[in-house]
């Protein structure tokens, strides 16, 4: 191995999300987090093509690696994992093979356009199934959500079906109801005299139905 | 029978919700970060709250018998994802009972007036690391450096000038300035791979927010949210690609 292709490797892919942490707006306690999460995909990524594993299989495996990583750090540092998940992916790309389509499609070879165009797909279709299972991993055993989901549903069970809510509902008066806004505008005189009036007849009315 | 809520607390619920909702989509939140959002607040207020968010529009209705429905559009979405983490950080506040309900409408307001939290020079100058990084990755070799810089100046530049352009477009113009730039240099300036070149200037513009939350949707079972990023990046990709292509042959031509 190159040792010094594999720094500059590492240089570059710090720089590389530091830059993309920045442009996204994700704020300064997270940056270390997503060049971490970023190391390891790419890492993970360089070593298994180092070892002669095709790319659509190292990407896959360096895309799982990478967002377990970057789970683990959201439940760490709480925050999405969106945030750690974004920048960390782009060292992964495909981008010489992508590179190498275009230039092929460009200069009529078509069917090394169509072997390079089905490569770039397949590891970019690798990086987000890798993505996906990371997900479903981490989601299944890093939070036990089971007693979540339940909750949840009871809840939107209630909302949608309010008659065969059979259990007795302890609705409080909503917490934010507790204090009104002060009125902006004192009330003049005339329709002080107005609202009063008005009240005393819904009251009339209110008691003429229910008798 | 349950006890009605008085129209005020729907409103104001609703309006809290509705601002909250809009803040996240708008910044670049997946869909079901937004649902949940709203739903957390309605569980902290204890008023049934119902929403369906798509990339383009949320509606959300508040209320358990009488209710108040409010739709909002989205239409400029960009990435801010601060403001996600502070928004996610208010319900879940608010959802604990750390906060009461005043709070959490006084901060969702300040982080819909707050000043960005990057002033411009600093997006700029990262950008530039960020290219120069990505031409290190895809080549190492350190002679790559300067024009990679330059590239990604180049590239946020013509960002900034072409923002009300429609995506499709800005993003075809981007990776042609970027490409005619590359071969600029390589062929009058400084002879270095320009493939490299091409590649560190088009990959930070690649949209891997939107293809995150495509798979982040499709995972939670929002279909039509995620369907449409889904399109929404595979365009970008297309417009890059076009654009590129065009700098290239172009590059050939001249």
């Amino acid at each position: 191995m190159n040792m010094s292709a594999f720094a500059m490797g590492w240089v570059g892919v710090i720089m590389g999300l530091w830059g993309s942490a920045v442009t996204f707006r994700i704020p300064a306690r997270a940056w270390l987090g997503c060049i971490l999460a970023g190391l390891f995909g790419w890492e993970v990524n360089y070593l298994l093509i180092q070892q002669g594993i095709i790319p659509l299989y190292s990407a896959f495996v360096g895309a799982i690696g990478l967002t377990m990583c970057s789970e683990a750090l959201a439940r760490a540092i709480r925050m999405p994992s969106t945030v750690f998940v974004v920048p960390a992916v782009f060292p992964l790309v495909p981008g010489m093979t992508a590179y190498n389509a275009m230039l092929s499609l460009i200069q009529g070879q078509y069917d090394a356009a169509m072997t390079s165009t089905m490569q770039a797909l397949l590891i970019a279709s690798g990086i987000a199934v890798g993505m996906l299972m990371g997900n479903a991993i981490c989601r299944s055993f890093l939070n036990p959500s089971l007693q979540i989901i339940h909750d949840s549903l009871k809840h939107d069970f209630a909302i949608s079906i309010p008659e065969l809510n059979v259990a007795p509902q302890t609705q409080s008066e909503p917490r934010c109801d507790t204090t009104p806004p002060t009125p902006k505008k004192l009330l003049t005189r005339r329709s002080q005299l107005l609202r009063e009036r008005r009240q005393k007849y819904q009251q009339l009315h209110r008691q003429k139905k229910s008798t | 029978m349950a006890k009605p809520y008085s129209k005020h607390a729907l409103r104001q619920v609703a309006n809290l919700c509705i601002k909250a909702a809009r803040v996240l989509m708008a910044s670049g939140a997946e869909t079901a970060r937004v649902e949940n959002t709203v739903s957390y607040i309605g569980r902290a207020c204890k008023i049934p709250v119902e929403s369906f968010a798509t990339p383009t529009g949320i509606t959300i209705t508040v209320g358990g018998e009488k209710t108040i429905t409010v739709v909002t559009r989205v239409k400029t979405r960009t990435i801010d994802l601060d403001k996600v983490i502070l928004i996610n950080n208010i319900s879940r506040a608010l959802a604990a009972g750390k906060i009461p309900f005043q709070v959490a409408e006084r901060r969702v307001d300040e982080v819909l007036h707050q000043k960005p939290i990057f002033s411009e020079w600093l997006i700029y100058f990262s950008q530039a690391v960020c290219c120069a990084g990505f031409a290190l990755i895809f080549e190492p070799n350190p002679r790559l450096i300067p024009p990679a810089l330059l590239v990604g100046l180049l590239a946020k530049y013509v960002e900034k000038k072409c923002v009300t352009l429609p995506p499709f477009l800005l993003f075809f113009i981007n990776a042609l300035a970027v490409t005619l730039f590359a071969n600029l240099y390589c062929n009058h300036i400084f002879p270095v791979e320009h493939w490299a070149l091409v590649l560190a200037g088009i990959v930070p513009l690649l949209p891997g927010l939107a293809l995150t939350n495509a798979i982040a949707d499709l995972m939670a079972g929002e279909l039509v949210a995620g369907m449409a990023r889904t399109i929404d990046a595979l365009l970008t990709g297309a417009g890059l690609a076009a654009g590129a292509a065009a700098g290239i042959s172009l590059g050939q031509i001249l």
